[in-house]
């Protein structure tokens, strides 16, 4: 009979059989970083935990939601609104309290992170749900050298890519969806589809009435009018808007109930009655198009002249019975759980919907009139918004309508996310750490979960890195400075110094030492996106480093003008000790290449709609490039377009996950995906799809 | 606040598959690695009722998978109150029976076992142990009662999954239809399974060349797990036999050369050319979560109707760095006879007589056939 006593590391007695003395003794001591306590995480750590690795740090920057516990099973109820990283330590804990975890409730994105937090681990594991994220820990292990797996799932596909410089593909050697972008007018005056009754009504009239005011509609507006959209229209939109300023207006500004349920009843005249008609007299835009929209009358809706012919069951909801009404449809909202809001709404009580949520929200948005709604899928207020307001213009264009549930969906852009998904994929995911920790490399595999009994897993050798990418292929360098002693032009003086010998320096500093690159290159500097100085624009050379915002954490690229050399990405770690001017290179032994870039090849940007792209479906789902690729794309656009690139406008965070419900998973390689599933593991990011 | 919790699964299969879930019975029979994960997903899932059989006590070894298992529990019941309470609490609206007396699952087709199984009214019955005779009596038994039937088990890096979901098992699933309004199209199918028994006699002799076996993609694993299965049976009736004559144990003997001879034995009565595989034993965690994922959805999709379900073995190969999991047999067992049923005498499996690895009740080491 078996020692019931346990002396410790029993537990693990099959593990150490299974994986073999050697590998096992290497996980025991190997330190991992799981990024994300999310539905893979929670799965990950438990087994992490369970199969023996004996250190793992934990980030997360979210807390515990109702909606996850059907899947993220270290927590419960009384967690709701705690930090997912802690809860996930505490919980896991109690499944092998020798293991060590470490917690961290805050972004991967922080300084604090830098490269030097990343070289401490043996391997870093993704567990994420957005692209921006992916993409930062990506490039962060890319840049210190430390392997990746990479995994992510929605509803019941999933995948586990392992990751490392210079032998596999990179999180972004391959390139990834963008989200979707409608045309102007199509929202605004011709929509076809639900999808763009939904943005019209979250995108546009919701920040319309009680959103930050929209600096950036004028420009947007323009913007189409340069691209070629119908000048025309385009400014009669200008026209709308003023209107629409002046209701906000009136709608903030109440003094009694009445007002204000008369002011919602004015924006449902000006938006479902005067501009419809208004776009039914521009005869042009209705000749090629099948369906003509319909104004509403909103008295005709409420009081109809002969009630027998009223819309819905008006039985018990006398015209002008405003409590009456509401109670109805409080009551029907309370019932049956699950079914409420699959239930379909009369015109009638789609109306109601419509006064009674924008009563509310204009009730909260003159109460602090400083801070503008955004929306958000989990604001009852605003999601009744959206779906009647929605609905409503599906009725006037004779649009399907949908329910709240599936337009909080498609609004709120939420992945469907199941336990069972996730816990396979966290297993896989482990599965190929352990190749990765043993240095099996041509062995780890790119592992995918499909549906259907013939492909439910399927395994692929992983791709070597593509010559291209914007990441992997470049050059990344560590840097000790003092941000405040050093400028921009001595950092680059010291890059185009001579290398010193090797084994000439030993304390680390690089001493007198650069990193050789050709001191006639031409370059330009660039913080992310932002452009620091390039040749013909030189005012930031003699600021500080520190006056520029690079700082710790902080990635300074220089980038050759000629485009033959890769990026060279400095990793700003920031020492008080460094003296003026001095920068700190690794010593010359540890020094990377320079690497030449790869011949270019021609990128081809996806055109769908002709009249060009537009408003915000974007802004939510503001998926920042790596920066050299925004680099890119900017000197096109600008090329183009003569527009600079970061239209996307707002920023919003959407670190883990506080937009989206759960792991999206990537585009797995467009060659390994065959048939249908593609366009299902598609529609993750981008959120709303429109195929 | 239940569409809430369930929000994110609803949205997958839909208000008709979770109202089924919800109103659903699902028996398990030991609290397994891969049935602890099987457990921890369907009850998250919001199934009606758990019905877990386990008779057996928390070794030091189960903490190495069984995440509802504490190390100051070892020693004490399986089902004791710590574990039950964890699962519980996983999903307070699922209703958790435990049964410490497995009986009427080893002996299912006694007539207090059939009235016991009825009385249950079950839809899913996952079995995590037993000898091959017993699980091929428990899945007819279930057959008859229209109660869909699982094993599986976890061996090391791999592991099987079986299903039996009857002659009649219908599912939806859903296209994406026309693009402009995004609606969904249903599409409904029927799939007929086999019983364990119909599937473990099948033979492919004389029906295969070489291309058909490539199209198979047969693993060594299946044979090494049913050669165990024979092992096993060979084994309780050596046991007997030495229980009768009055010594005290069976004469220890080489069992992977054993295994090895009985395996391939096997592979060239059903015209399979022999291959060679290790299976190593115990339950190892990301398996584990790996089958138990695989399973767990798999149940879930059987009682919702939804989905294309695993027909009807699932084999999991981790060896040699390939996680390619293979499977077989869309219904494609031809009927040939009957296994006849080995006599039932159950002995707890006795540790310490592996020679490898002693370390609990699923394991041995199987090391079947080498020629090439």
């Amino acid at each position: 009979m078996s020692n019931l006593e346990s002396p410790p590391g029993q537990r693990q007695s099959y593990a150490r059989e299974i994986l073999g003395e050697g590998l096992f003794s290497k996980l025991e001591s190997s330190k991992v970083l799981v990024v994300g306590a999310g539905g893979i995480g929670c799965e990950l750590l438990k087994n992490l935990v369970l199969t023996g690795f004996g250190y793992i740090e934990i980030i997360d920057l979210d807390t515990i939601d109702l909606s996850n516990l059907n899947r993220q099973f270290l927590f419960q109820k009384q967690h709701i609104k705690k930090s997912k990283a802690l809860v996930a330590k505490e919980t896991a804990s109690n499944f092998n309290p020798s293991v060590k975890i470490l917690a961290h409730h805050d972004n991967v994105k922080d300084p604090k992170f830098g490269v030097g937090f990343f070289q401490k681990f043996d391997l870093v594991m993704n567990a994420l749900d957005n692209l921006d994220a992916r993409r930062w820990v990506n490039r962060m292990c890319v840049a210190s050298n430390v392997p990746l797996v990479e995994s992510g799932t929605t509803g019941f596909l999933g995948q586990v890519q392992p990751i490392i410089k210079g032998l596999t593909q990179c999180y972004d050697c391959t390139p990834k969806p963008v989200p979707k972008t409608y045309p102007v007018c199509t929202i605004r005056s011709t929509p076809s589809t639900p999808i763009h009754c939904i943005v019209w009504a979250k995108t546009w009239l919701f920040n319309q009435l009680f959103g930050e005011d929209d600096e950036n509609e004028e420009q947007e507006l323009d913007k189409a009018v340069a691209d070629g959209e119908d000048a025309a229209e385009i400014d009669n939109l200008r026209k709308e808007a003023r209107q629409m300023r002046d209701l906000r207006t009136s709608l903030i500004s109440w003094s009694n109930e009445e007002e204000l349920r008369s002011s919602a009843e004015k924006v449902f005249r000006k938006v479902y009655k005067q501009d419809i008609e208004r776009l039914l007299s521009m005869d042009e835009m209705w000749k090629h198009r099948p369906v003509k929209p319909v104004p509403l009358d909103y008295d005709n809706i409420v009081a109809p002249p002969n009630p027998s012919e009223a819309d819905g069951q008006a039985a018990s909801v006398g015209p002008g019975a405003e409590e009456a009404e509401k109670g109805e449809v409080g009551a029907t909202q309370g019932s049956s759980s699950g079914l409420k809001d699959q239930r379909s709404l009369s015109l009638k009580e789609n109306v109601e919907l419509f006064i009674q949520s924008t009563v509310a929200l204009a009730k909260r948005a003159s109460a602090s009139p400083t801070e503008p709604l955004s929306f958000d899928k989990d604001d009852e207020d605003a999601l009744d918004f959206v779906a009647a307001s929605s609905n409503l213009r599906s009725k006037v264009y004779s649009i399907e309508e949908k329910t709240r549930f599936q337009v909080k969906e498609m609004a709120g852009n939420i992945i469907p996310a199941i336990a069972t998904t996730n816990a396979i994929i966290a297993g896989m995911l482990v599965i190929q750490s352990l190749q990765v920790l043993k240095g099996a490399w041509q062995e780890a595999r790119y592992v995918n979960l499909s549906r259907g009994t013939n492909r439910l897993l399927t395994s692929l050798k992983c791709e070597p890195p593509s010559r291209d990418c914007p990441v992997c292929q470049e050059t990344y360098v560590p840097v000790r400075l003092n941000v405040a002693k050093v400028t921009l032009a001595q950092v680059i003086e010291t890059l185009k110094k001579p290398r010193a010998n090797k084994g000439g320096e030993e304390d680390g500093s690089g001493g007198e030492g650069g990193l050789g690159m050709d001191p006639e290159l031409e370059v330009s500097t660039y913080e992310a996106s932002r452009l620091l100085s390039d040749p013909d624009f030189d005012d930031n050379l003699e600021k500080s480093l520190s006056q520029i915002g690079i700082v710790n954490g902080k990635v300074l690229s220089v980038v050759d003008e000629d485009g033959g050399k890769a990026n060279v990405n400095l990793l700003i770690e920031e020492d008080d000790a460094m003296g003026e001017g001095q920068v700190g290179l690794p010593e010359a032994g540890r020094l990377p290449d320079l690497l030449d870039k790869a011949p270019k090849v021609e990128e081809r940007k996806e055109e769908d709609e002709d009249d060009g792209f537009v408003v915000e479906e974007v802004d939510k789902k503001n998926l920042p490039l790596p920066p050299s690729a925004t680099r890119g794309k900017r000197k096109r656009v600008g090329e183009e377009k003569g527009v600079e690139v970061e239209l996307e406008g707002k920023k919003r965070e959407l670190e883990n996950g506080h937009e989206q419900a759960d792991e999206e998973p990537d585009q797995p390689s467009s060659k390994k995906l065959k048939g249908d599933e593609n366009v299902e593991s598609r529609q993750d990011q981008d959120v709303i799809v429109l195929d | 606040d239940e569409a809430a919790l369930y929000d994110r699964q609803i949205r997958l299969w839909g208000l008709e598959a979770q109202n089924k879930l919800r109103t659903s019975h699902v028996l398990i029979h030991s609290l397994t690695g891969v049935n602890t994960e099987v457990i921890k997903n369907i009850v998250l899932s919001g199934i009606g009722t758990l019905s877990i059989v386990d008779d057996e006590l928390i070794q030091p070894e189960d903490l190495g998978a069984g995440f509802f298992f504490r190390e100051d529990e070892v020693g004490s019941e399986r089902l004791s109150q710590g574990p039950i309470s964890r699962i519980q609490s996983l999903n307070p609206l699922v209703r958790i029976r435990a049964i410490k007396d497995p009986t009427f699952l080893l002996s299912p087709s006694s007539n207090s076992s059939l009235e016991a199984l009825k009385e249950m009214k079950l839809d899913v019955i996952v079995a995590g142990k037993g000898t091959r005779s017993q699980l091929v009596e428990l899945d007819l038994v279930a057959r008859s009662l229209g109660v869909k039937f699982y094993t599986s088990r976890s061996v090391g890096l791999g592991g099987y999954i079986f299903s039996d979901l009857g002659d009649h098992h219908e599912y939806l699933t859903e296209k994406n239809g026309q693009q402009v309004t995004m609606e969904k199209k249903k599409i409904k199918h029927k799939q007929a399974f086999v019983s364990l028994s119909d599937s473990l006699s099948h033979s492919w002799k004389g029906s295969m060349n070489e291309r058909k076996m490539k199209r198979l993609r047969l693993n060594p694993l299946l044979f090494g797990i049913w050669a165990y299965w024979e092992w096993e049976a060979r084994r309780a009736i050596a046991e007997a036999e030495v229980v009768k004559g009055g010594q005290e144990k069976v004469a220890g003997s080489d069992i992977p050369s054993e295994l090895e001879q009985i395996s391939i034995q096997m592979m060239e009565e059903k015209g399979i050319k022999s291959q060679t595989c290790i299976l190593t034993p115990g339950s190892f965690s990301p398996t584990c979560a790996v089958l138990g994922g695989l399973l767990g959805q798999d149940i879930l999709n059987a009682i919702g109707g939804r989905e294309e379900p695993i027909v009807n073995w699932f084999i999991l190969d981790g060896q040699n760095g390939e996680w390619i999991p293979l499977n077989f047999g869309r219904a494609a067992f031809r009927r040939v006879s009957d296994i006849t049923s080995q006599p039932l005498i159950t002995t707890r499996s006795k540790k310490g007589q592996g020679p490898v690895h002693s370390v609990g009740p699923d394991v041995s080491v199987v090391v079947p056939a080498v020629s090439q």
